[in-house]
Order: C-alpha cells, then structure tokens, then sequence
C-alpha cells in the first residue's frame, strides 16, 4: 500500500480482502460494486435540498476532552459548520435534532449562540432528551419542537465533590446559571422567576433539585414552541425559508 | 464547567483508549475506529449534509484505509 495514497478519495476504498472472495458471495452483495465494477458508484443526488441539519447528541464537549467512552458533539466541529452553513449560498435554512445529556456551559452556550445569530432559519427538534445545557440550545433556533415522549431537565448548575471554600466560588456559580438562565429567558416564552422555580424544585428528582419536563410540559412552560415530529419540524423550516425569501426579494424590489 | 445531568463519576471513568481516529474522505469528516493497521472502519459521520447520510460510501461498518 502506497502512502502516497493516502488522502485519495476512491482508492481508498479498495480492500484487497475481497479480491479472494469467492465469486457467488460478491454477487450476492448488491453494494459491493468495487469488485464488481472496479469503481464506487456516486449517491444519486438531490439537487433540491435547501438545508442540513445538525445532530447535538451525548455530552457536549468542550474545554476538556473527555473518555473515549462518551458519546459526544464537539464543539470544534459545530461551529466551523455554523460558519459554512451561514456563508453557504444554497443552504438555506438548519434543524438542529437535540438528544443530549447535556455537558461544557461554554460550549454549549457559544452553540446556542451560533445558531441563534445565524442569518438563516433554524428549528430545533428535541428528541429523547435535551438536558441542562440542550435547554438553551433548543431555544436558541427560530422554532422549536419537542418530541412527545422526549424530557427536558432543567436543575441548577454545580460543582460536584468540590467544596465551595469562599463566597467569590458562589458568586461564580451564580454567575453561570445567570448566563443559562438569561439565554432561555430571551430566547423562549418563560419567564425568569419560573424558570428559577423550576430550577429549585425539589421533590420531583431522585437526588437532586429540579424538574423533568416531558413532551407537553415543556410547551406547556413557554419553553419549547411546540410538540411535534421531524415531518412538523421541517415543514416549518420550510415555511420560514419562505417566508424569509419572501422578505429579501421585497427589499430588492 | 460541566451543566449536565449525567454524574460526573459516570462522564470520567477511568478506561482504555478505544482507538477512534477522525480523517476527511471526499469532503465528508468520518470517525473511524482503528480495526487492524492501516484500515479502520467508519464509527460516525461527521456532518450536517443530510445526504452524506444516505451516501452509501459512508455507511457505518465501511471498511476504509486509514
């Protein structure tokens, strides 16, 4: 194997493996068109497609890298994506599919910012879940749906195993719910003090304060649009395309 | 900071290195996890292109060389 070809796109894929397979097996493979063909056929293309959609799931990662173990969305990759998609003429809008723990504030912030102030539409479906930090980057698009069944957990931000040792630690930390809290107030229909209410409940998690929205609640509380599915959620994305494009061609005229 | 609703204890367990490495094939970002030297298969796609997913070059499983 030459090094050189490292980086190539369709040689790549030769796996010289199969060349010694036997040949009733190959046929029985309807993808393996490398053997058969001795090329790799291209995808038929949609032309058409006037969005991506950016999957948020796992741990959101961000400062720190974490275990291989854990299924995370890096921030590194995100953002360079919420530039292209920004810049890109024939992206016209984005849905953000959220199924996440939670994870780096930061991160998650800077994400929810991103989509926040892109120039495009954006609608956010929660599916599963979309905990602490997916809170704000589910609010964070133009629209947002919750799945039926989906939860959201809203509870306040800590240091586990740390012992606060001076007031400016506390202050800290209430700084950065501060930050949390504020996105969501702006960027949904709940209302601060409700939303700290929420945050603080006890009695509803096994070991901790807060609240576990599922589906309606979270609709319910201002905080998601509305509960739907990603038939919904595209058909509005689809909508605000137009819409938006609607609006540019009036000014232009 | 970590705002998240999975215990820390859980999210740093101690473990050993899966060997997942991350390369660019034909302009879509693959995570491939390392099988044997020099080839690998494809763990995840990294990207918002929807049709990268349909794309059967990128299907997980997919042998690839790495």
């Amino acid at each position: 194997m030459s090094s050189q070809n490292k980086g190539d796109f369709p040689p790549l894929f030769k796996e010289p493996l199969h060349a010694e397979q036997p040949q009733v097996e190959e046929s029985q493979k309807p993808l393996d068109t490398i053997t058969q063909l001795g090329q790799m056929p291209m995808p038929p293309q949609e032309p058409d497609l006037n969005f991506h959609c950016m999957t948020i799931v796992g741990q959101i990662e961000g400062h720190i890298i974490l275990p291989p173990k854990n299924k995370t969305t890096k921030y590194e990759h995100l953002i360079p994506q919420l530039v292209a998609i920004a810049q890109s003429k024939t992206i016209k809008g984005l849905l953000v599919v959220l199924n996440t723990v939670g994870g780096d504030i930061e991160a998650g912030l800077a994400i929810a910012e991103m989509i926040k102030s892109l120039p495009k539409p954006s609608v956010s479906l929660v599916l599963g879940g979309g905990h602490s930090i997916g809170v704000p980057i589910a609010c964070s698009t133009n629209y947002s749906y919750i799945a039926e069944t989906a939860t959201m957990t809203i509870h306040p931000i800590r240091l586990t195993g740390m012992v606060i040792s001076v007031p400016q630690t506390y202050e800290y930390l209430e700084k950065m719910q501060e930050r949390v809290t504020k996105f969501v107030v702006g960027n949904s229909g709940i209302a601060e003090e409700r939303f700290r209410e929420l945050m603080f409940r006890t009695g509803e998690l096994v070991r901790d304060v807060g609240t576990v929205l599922i589906g309606k609640e979270a609709v319910a509380e201002g905080i998601i649009d509305q509960v739907g599915g990603v038939g919904q959620a595209l058909n509005k994305l689809q909508e605000l395309i137009q819409q938006q494009e609607a609006e540019t061609s009036e000014v232009l005229q | 900071m970590l705002y998240t609703v999975m215990p820390l204890d859980v999210i740093f367990q101690e473990e050993e290195e899966g060997g997942y490495r991350e390369l660019e094939l034909g302009g879509v970002q693959l995570q491939v996890e390392e099988t044997s030297p020099g080839w690998g298969t494809i763990a995840r796609v990294i990207s918002t292109d929807p049709r990268a997913f349909l794309d059967p070059r990128f299907q997980p499983g997919v042998r690839v060389q790495i």
